[in-house]
């Protein structure tokens, strides 16, 4: 928890810091009192600020009223196939179309999360799939992609 | 056209065909978000946002308006069965509802959730039209240096409440407001933070971000704990409701809960759980059962959720009268309008006064429709909280993906919603305060170009944020409702050695 703390400190001064010598960089065309690059440079200080203070508190020898944050390990496995799965959905959008992508990534998701009857992941998949095209392709008139392999 | 008119025309609008069925799609979405853990009212707010794209803008506000709602009931339902309150402002409902639960009396906790919610829906609702008249009127005389002090107000007012780390709290609305800075810069021309990426010219696009940040987020914390156990709920439960004598019982209560309501509400920053914790805490003292607070009694029931109710029409006041949210809500609202073509703001009770009674019309509307729904559907609104989470969470995604469709977005919009999707996680993991970086983003057009005009009508002195009173009291607030919580903590430090 600890070594995470140091981590966010220093990634927000980091954060803070880029943002500074970004807006130092823009040029001040004189047009106004202050210019465009004033404002954000002001937050790029705020958030740098907020990073060493964060720094800081990292740092320092631990209070009395330890935080019993016992917390759970992040599954950042989990979430990195999770969000593949996202991006291999909205990219397969318009070459298989949303309703065979929608179904696939029904069945693929639900496996990701324990569910490990086939035909569960199968008839959920079409379900979702059939209910969306329904619901919001017909009666709200959102554009669902056919898909380019279907002449789409 | 004089105030009862307008009131009436607001009103017979949200009875128009579209307008009912928005209000009770809403609303009926409300429950189901509100009832689903993790899922809070903004989040299904920011779900339904992109199907508002067709629609008109009122029609749009009722919609938002509807789930707003209903998601204030909903909430109360696993509150009550599971003692695991769907919204954190059903939190103080979990402690006597559930115990009314165990004992058998189920329908009749609803009950006290439904119907002082009702009540103080309506009640809300006339309350936010009578404030934001005369609120208007005194938008109307702010400046440039008014408005940027009231909208740092309404951020600190956020970031204050980020008790486990003001740092981060800062830090995350000072990134929001750097998100906004994103784009060609309207007063110079310049390109600000684009690094020649083309989708970035036009700015960081809100509605995306904002489902992003709050939505997907969300949805990846459940990711991450989807496999841990579920509660489930037998739903075998007796569904006999309280008689309307001991409705009129709690009216007291009610009342109380709904006066906390409407005052917090228009505060920015405070919000509906707020208003429930005080709602509960101060029926307390005038309830004839306040020695038997936790063990079941119907007024414990009843004014955090008349609180949280009355909430909902008036965190939209700030946002009608000066076009400032004061919640995610609200914010939520103003991407709507904007994504419509409607700038909130005092000009809006003036140059189209029909949206706002359009929105008033939708919340009295949508009250109705909440009691109906809710007293009609008892038992389905319980099956909901037994949904298996992987459901739950692959549903919401596919929703989310259509949701981008709707808006007929780029592909490099999807790719925003799902990096703010991974940004708001990592955030709301390590303790940053993502609400206060979605205001940021929402509020940071208005922020700097007010200071910047401010600056410019003094020359480049920053005396006139000082000299104005109005402004120098809003910043004093501001800054007060920082140090605030920092000085109570301290306090208690002190006392508790």
């Amino acid at each position: 928890m600890r070594r995470a703390e140091t981590v966010a400190a220093l990634a927000t001064l980091a954060f803070g810091t880029f943002v500074v010598v970004q807006a130092r960089a823009l040029e001040d065309p004189g047009l106004d009192a202050i210019g465009p690059g004033a404002f954000p440079a002001v937050l790029g200080l705020v958030i740098a600020a907020c990073g060493v203070v964060l720094l800081v508190q990292a740092l320092a020898p631990r209070r009395r009223e330890a935080e019993g944050d016992a917390e759970p390990p992040t599954r950042f496995g989990v979430l990195a196939v999770a969000l593949a799965l996202l991006v291999a959905y909205a990219r397969s959008l318009e070459w298989i179309g949303f309703s065979l992508a929608t179904v696939l990534f029904v069945a693929a998701c639900l496996a990701l999360l324990g569910v490990r009857s086939l035909a569960r992941l199968v008839v959920t998949g079409i379900a979702v799939s059939l209910a969306v095209t329904v619901v919001f392709g017909r009666l709200l008139g959102v554009d669902l992609p056919a898909g380019r392999l279907f002449g789409g | 056209m004089d105030l009862f008119g307008a009131v009436v025309d607001g009103i017979l609008r949200s009875l128009t065909p579209a307008g009912l069925l928005a209000v009770f799609v809403g609303v009926a979405w409300g429950i189901v978000a509100g009832a689903l853990p993790g899922i809070t009212a903004s989040i299904g707010m920011a779900l339904v946002l992109p199907f508002t794209f067709g629609a008109d803008p009122d029609v749009a506000l009722m919609l938002l308006a509807g789930v707003y709602v209903g998601a204030e009931y909903g909430g109360s339902i696993p509150a009550i069965l599971i003692r695991a309150p769907g919204e954190p402002s059903n939190a103080p409902a979990s402690l006597d509802g559930y115990a009314m639960h165990v004992r058998g009396e189920t329908g009749r906790a609803l009950g006290f959730s439904l119907v002082p919610g009702t009540i103080a829906s309506v009640i809300g609702a006339v309350a936010m039209v009578t404030l934001l008249v005369p609120l208007s009127r005194l938008a109307l005389a702010f400046g440039p240096p008014e408005f940027f002090a009231l909208a740092i107000f309404g951020l600190s007012a956020v970031v204050g409440l980020s008790r486990r780390n003001l740092a981060k709290g800062i830090a995350s609305a000072a990134f929001g407001l750097t998100l906004a800075m994103v784009g060609v810069d309207d007063l110079s021309g310049e390109d600000r933070f684009t690094f020649g990426i083309e989708g970035l010219v036009e700015g960081i696009q809100t509605v995306p971000v904002v489902i992003g940040m709050l939505a997907v987020s969300e949805v990846f914390a459940e990711i991450d704990r989807a496999h841990e156990p579920q509660a489930s709920i037998s739903t075998k439960v007796r569904t006999a409701l309280p008689t309307l004598v001991e409705y009129v019982r709690c009216l007291p209560s009610t009342l109380l809960g709904t006066a906390i309501g409407i005052v917090v509400g228009v505060m920015p920053g405070a919000g509906a759980t707020v208003a429930s914790f005080l709602a509960y805490t101060e029926s307390r003292r005038i309830s004839k059962d306040g020695a038997r607070y936790g063990e079941g009694v119907p007024d414990a029931v009843a004014a955090p959720e008349a609180a949280n109710n009355a909430v909902v029409p008036t965190s939209m006041v700030p946002l009608l009268a000066f076009g400032i949210p004061g919640s995610t809500s609200a914010a939520i609202m103003m991407g709507a309008l904007i994504m419509h073509g409607v700038r909130p703001g005092p000009q809006l009770l003036t140059g189209r006064p029909e949206i706002i009674y359009a929105l008033f019309g939708g919340l009295l509307t949508a009250s109705i429709a909440m009691y109906l729904l809710g007293r009609l559907f008892i038992r389905p609104w319980i099956y909901i909280v037994n949904v298996p989470k992987a459901y739950m969470i692959t549903s919401i995604l596919v929703l989310v993906v259509v949701g981008i469709l709707g808006l007929e977005l780029g592909v490099f919009e999807v790719y925003m919603v799902l990096v703010a999707g991974v940004v708001g996680f990592l955030m709301q993991r390590y303790g940053y305060n993502v609400v206060a970086a979605v205001l940021g983003l929402v509020l940071g057009p208005l922020v700097e170009q007010n200071l910047r005009r401010a600056l410019v009508m003094s020359r480049g002195s920053a005396d006139i944020f000082v000299e104005r009173p109005i402004a120098l009291a809003l910043l004093l607030l501001a800054a007060a409702s920082i140090a605030y919580p920092l000085i109570v903590d301290r306090v208690k430090r002190r006392r508790s050695p």
